[in-house]
């Protein structure tokens, strides 16, 4: 475990053992990421010492670069397609859920496009298609956002029929690509 | 006399414990089993379905061979089981016995054996787990009480020199834990902070679950539930942070598995809250160096630097327990307080000897609830906190 110093050490003592390297290295590929994002979404925000915060998330981009990712570019490197479909089903569910978390690993995705099976070709697609998705989703909760402005904005004449019908159809069109 | 104490203690004894233990534990220190102690070691499953094929094939053999085939296992008699000193553990010695298929003695207990060995061949095959209840029931009519597919359990176990959770045979879920810890369990992170009123259950198949974080500053196991319910209620664990673990009674294999692995991955003080009485020293007893039975596992389960926080003997006199929450010993009790005193491993440690031989003395005992004569929040605000402070601890 990681010993991280919660405040001054000699006032009170108070300690943090975090998960290290050694520990996750024996994970199966695709949870070190899922772990370590989701420590980082959830729990960190607890610790209020900015400082600790960061000596913190300095770990965590450690695992990630040493270990999360070397991991799972293994696994999907791997000669055994049986395998690598397996990590890649379970990866394409992790893209399905948690987009933002799986992030780091869509350079791997975009090399699994060139491979030699269909199967994994299809799955590596599925799961790039899921990346995409999640932005477009994320630029239609923006664009609503906007549209409810803009329509005060018609309503009060502030903003030219044209310019409303412009953003409308952009909001349109983006609803009937995600099937909204 | 109700507890009006809200002091804080700085827990000065325990955080210097930590510090020793932090400074030290970071080296990992491998048992080195003493001569004349057999070596059992935790397998992946891969290894121990090669073991049991080894075992059959070697059997198939005699049978062409010889027509009398046998099974060879490490004995687990009282007279077998020795003390190592240096680790502080119960282990098994090199005697062996022998089991042999034709014998008209054996020939039950052989069958039974078999019947569990192709249990756990299935169970290691389909990489799923069974209690040893459900054991039991895969031939009621063979094994005829539990006692027997039980023994045979832990025959396969030694059989194959491992534990018995390669096995894939698991203990009943019984232990319940609470308090500053994150672990992970499949793709999930388990907050011990955020149970609510309630606690998580010690998970029997431990291989799924890993440390994630804690920020405790010593771990507290406790006999009894009413003791934790008490703790939790008052968070005791964030007001002094910790860990607490409660098995209901004697640890089981889950329990003492799991405070192995914090103690082992964590390096924090680990403490016993016990009754004062003869089976609440044999409970730590087992948690310190293992318990006779299983004593082939005990490197796996023992946490040789648990020390024994209370309820001592002396402490009834300390905190001025009222003589109608004392409770008179009878003489099983006496019997087992002699037995104890004469185990090597306590005649070593003499603050141990001492509050033994206090209580033989006085033929008293009490409960840990005892401490409730004094208000509902005196174990929490005013006992656990002095002894942690002072280390007044064996």
């Amino acid at each position: 475990m990681k010993i991280f110093y919660k405040n001054n050490k000699n006032i009170d003592g108070g300690i943090l053992q975090l998960i290290d390297k050694e520990k996750i290295m024996s994970w199966p590929p695709e949870i070190p990421i899922l772990i370590i994002e989701k420590y980082r979404k959830d729990h960190l925000s607890r610790f209020t010492n900015n400082k600790l915060r960061s000596q913190i998330n300095e770990h965590l981009d450690e695992l990630v670069k040493d270990v999360a990712i070397p991991l799972m570019a293994k696994g999907l490197e791997t000669e055994n397609s049986e395998e690598k479909l397996t990590l890649l089903t379970r990866l394409e569910e992790i893209t399905k859920k948690k987009t933002e978390m799986a992030k780091p690993i869509i350079p791997y995705l975009e090399k699994l496009l060139k491979d030699e099976n269909e199967k994994i070709k299809k799955l590596a697609q599925k799961a790039l298609n899921n990346f995409e998705k999640a932005k477009k989703k994320k630029q239609l909760d923006q664009m609503r956002k906007k549209m409810e402005q803009l329509e005060k904005d018609w309503l009060e004449e502030k903003v030219s029929n044209e310019e409303y019908a412009l953003e409308r159809k952009k909001l349109l069109k983006l609803q009937a690509e995600l099937g909204d | 006399m109700a507890s009006k104490s809200k002091k804080s203690y700085d827990l000065k004894a325990t955080k210097d414990l930590l510090s020793q233990y932090l400074e030290i534990g970071q080296q990992k220190k491998e048992i080195k089993f003493p001569e004349g102690t057999i070596k059992i070691e935790d397998l992946p499953t891969k290894n121990t379905i090669i073991k049991i094929n080894k075992l059959v094939d070697e059997l198939v053999q005699s049978i062409y061979n010889t027509g009398r085939p046998s099974i060879e296992l490490p004995s687990r008699s009282g007279s077998n089981i020795i003390w190592d000193e240096e680790n502080d553990l119960l282990l098994l010695g090199k005697q062996i016995v022998e089991k042999q298929f034709h014998s008209l003695t054996s020939v039950v207990d052989i069958t039974r054996l078999m019947k569990v060995l192709e249990n756990v061949y299935e169970l290691l095959k389909t990489n799923d787990y069974a209690t040893k209840r459900e054991i039991f029931y895969t031939a009621v009519k063979l094994f005829k009480d539990q006692k027997n597919s039980d023994k045979n359990i832990e025959d396969i176990s030694t059989m194959l020199y491992t534990t018995r959770n390669s096995t894939h045979i698991i203990a009943a879920p019984r232990g319940a834990c609470v308090g500053k810890l994150k672990i992970r369990d499949g793709t999930e992170i388990i907050d011990l902070e955020r149970q609510g009123s309630g606690y998580w259950q010690v998970s029997t198949m431990l291989d799924e679950i890993d440390i994630i974080e804690s920020d405790a500053e010593f771990i507290l196991v406790i006999e009894k539930d009413a003791a934790m319910m008490r703790l939790n209620k008052h968070k005791f664990w964030e007001k002094y942070p910790s860990i607490l673990i409660t098995a209901q009674g004697v640890g089981n294999v889950a329990v003492r598995m799991f405070l192995k692995r914090l103690s082992k991955e964590l390096n924090l003080p680990i403490f016993t809250l016990v009754d004062s009485d003869p089976y609440g020293h044999y409970i730590h007893s087992v948690y310190l160096r293992g318990s006779k039975r299983l004593s082939y596992e005990s490197p796996f389960l023992a946490t040789p630097n648990i020390k024994l926080l209370g309820v001592l003997t002396k402490d009834l006199d300390e905190y001025k327990i009222p003589k109608e929450a004392r409770i008179p010993m009878n003489s099983n009790d006496i019997k087992r307080i002699k037995d104890m005193l004469n185990e090597k491993f306590v005649k070593k440690n003499k603050k141990w000897e001492a509050d033994l031989n206090l209580a033989l003395k006085l033929k008293i005992k009490a409960e840990i609830q005892a401490f409730t004569s004094h208000g509902f929040a005196f174990l929490a605000d005013k006992y656990l906190p002095t002894k942690l402070t002072t280390g007044d601890w064996i």
